[in-house]
């Protein structure tokens, strides 16, 4: 089996602050793979290394194929969907089916709008997500879960190889969790995408193939 | 401008006659063409400065055009073209930093804009611009804007519509969450590099008509009340333009009727607008 994320010697951090000090870390493709561990030992900071929003201080990275914070990054970036721990999106409105299209807005390109072929991912995941019947509200009116879901709706919409969660669970109530976990396992199964998710969870860690445990800026394998 | 307006002075009919030979005056048409390219266009800029948190950085580009509008007095030049030029290039140091969100933060827009601003007086001070025309620059003067200044005006209004219309959703999603468009592909270094391009040129653009230090009057305060009253990003931007333009032309109006430099009588406008648009607001939620 290829490898979907390959970390060697990578150390990361912010500014003059190491937070991953020689992290090898290889992820297969198709796995579902749990990354836990404190608050600030490095999750947060793994998944920003694989999207590119930081570079390493140190070591190798490659994410399905690419190198992130190169030049041509950008297509693999297509191919990989994010649910980030919180979105800002306070001030500036936008109504549900807005933020989810949003996924679709890198792949419909600058200037472009979107298509016909761009909105109905954008359907199916909101009907995936369960927020369908709430497409027109307002994001501002939601609740943390119903926000959950809109990330993972946008996260779906983009129809992605590579699914990056951070703590995707929070807010969610026990039938949220559920479902989330089974929307993952029905994207293995049938579109066979690479899902990392780091959670505090134990629920959610439990169905992971692999777990990793971050502490003190270094990783180790760990069983649920 | 008493004698243009004031009620004292011509009866009914003169006024309604002299009123009208206004718009067969040069320089009256092109203020009143500055004023509503202004006021539909301009909103846009303090509505990408409130959600970018651009606060502090606007103030900078405002004193980096100050400097660049004295230069051109010094050399000869037309203020507002050099204005853009050098707010454009505070732009872009400001933008650099502040992608990296350090710009709140930083003394190093403190230090800019007092360095620009001493310059800009040096200027005023050791060369023979005539004070009318300083005081243009700090007050703005639209009833002296030239034919290039209209156009200059005219065409970044056009072009800061046109980049919002052609880049709509990447700006709405840079607006909601830059890591967000960053993580779905999105260029949002270069569509953040055109918003800061658009506020440098849009506050340059307008200082020759509010003067170097009220140019929040035709870009914040409609996006203020906008923002109470948009529900939607498009709303939002509607409610600035439709704002925007009537401020602007009902300051106009009211800068005649009163005699008080245009850009006061908008901002007076705009403030009884934010007013009584927030207690409407209050009054709504609490019946």
């Amino acid at each position: 089996m290829s490898r979907a994320v390959d970390l060697q010697n990578i150390r990361a951090g912010y500014g003059n602050l190491t937070v991953l000090n020689n992290i090898t870390l290889s992820i297969e493709r198709g796995s579902l793979t749990g990354l836990c561990g404190p608050n600030g030992a490095g999750k947060s900071t793994f998944i920003k290394l694989c999207l590119g929003i930081i570079r390493p201080q140190a070591g190798t990275i490659t994410v399905l194929g690419g190198t992130p914070g190169r030049r041509g990054f950008r297509d693999t970036l297509l191919r990989i969907g994010y649910v980030p721990q919180k979105t800002a999106g306070g001030l500036i409105p936008a109504t549900v089916r807005e933020a989810v299209s949003m996924g679709r807005y890198g792949k419909a390109g600058l200037f472009r709008r979107l298509s016909p072929r761009d909105r109905e991912p954008v359907d199916k995941a909101l009907e995936a997500a369960g927020i369908a019947g709430i497409a027109d509200s307002s994001v501002r009116e939601l609740s943390g879960g119903q926000m959950q879901r809109v990330a993972i709706a946008r996260a779906l919409a983009m129809e992605p190889e590579l699914l990056l969660l951070d703590e995707p669970t929070s807010g969610l109530d026990a039938e949220g969790r559920v479902e989330l976990l089974e929307i993952i396992r029905e994207r293995r199964e049938y579109h066979h995408i690479t899902a990392i998710m780091v959670s505090h969870d134990e629920e959610s860690l439990a169905k992971c193939g692999r777990l990793f445990r971050f502490t003190q800026g270094r990783t180790e394998p760990f069983h649920a | 401008m008493q004698n243009a307006g004031g009620s004292s002075v011509l009866p009914r009919d003169g006024r309604n006659r002299f009123m009208l030979s206004l718009f067969a005056m040069p320089f009256f048409v092109r203020g009143l063409i500055a004023l509503c390219t202004i006021g539909a266009a301009f909103p846009v800029l303090g509505t990408f400065i409130l959600n970018l948190e651009l606060i502090p950085a606007r103030f900078a580009v405002m004193h980096g055009a100050l400097l660049g509008a004295a230069a051109a007095l010094l050399l000869g030049l037309n203020p507002t073209a050099a204005a853009m030029g050098s707010s454009v290039i505070a732009g872009i140091g400001i933008a650099a930093v502040s992608w990296r969100g350090r710009v709140s933060a930083g003394g190093s827009l403190g230090l800019m804009m007092t360095v620009c601003m001493g310059l800009a007086f040096i200027i005023f001070y050791k060369s023979n611009i005539h004070a009318i025309e300083a005081f243009n620059i700090f007050w703005g003067n639209i009833l002296s804007l030239t034919p290039q200044d209209t156009r200059l005006i005219a065409l970044t209004a056009l072009g800061i519509l046109g980049f919002l219309l052609g880049a709509y959703k990447e700006i709405h999603i840079v607006l909601y969450d830059r890591e967000l468009a960053w993580a779905v592909g999105v260029r949002a270094h270069l569509v953040y590099a055109g918003i800061m391009l658009a506020v440098c040129l849009g506050i340059a653009a307008a200082m020759r008509v509010t003067g170097a230090l009220m140019v929040d009057v035709v870009t914040l305060l409609p996006a203020l009340a906008a923002r109470r009253l948009g529900k939607t990003f498009k709303g939002i931007l509607l409610w600035g333009s439709a704002l925007g333009l009537g401020m602007n032309l009902s300051g106009f109006a009211l800068s005649f009727a009163l005699d008080i430099p245009v850009s006061s009588a908008i901002i007076l406008i705009g403030a009884g607008l934010i007013f009584s648009i927030y207690c409407v607001d209050k009054l709504g939620k609490n019946l």
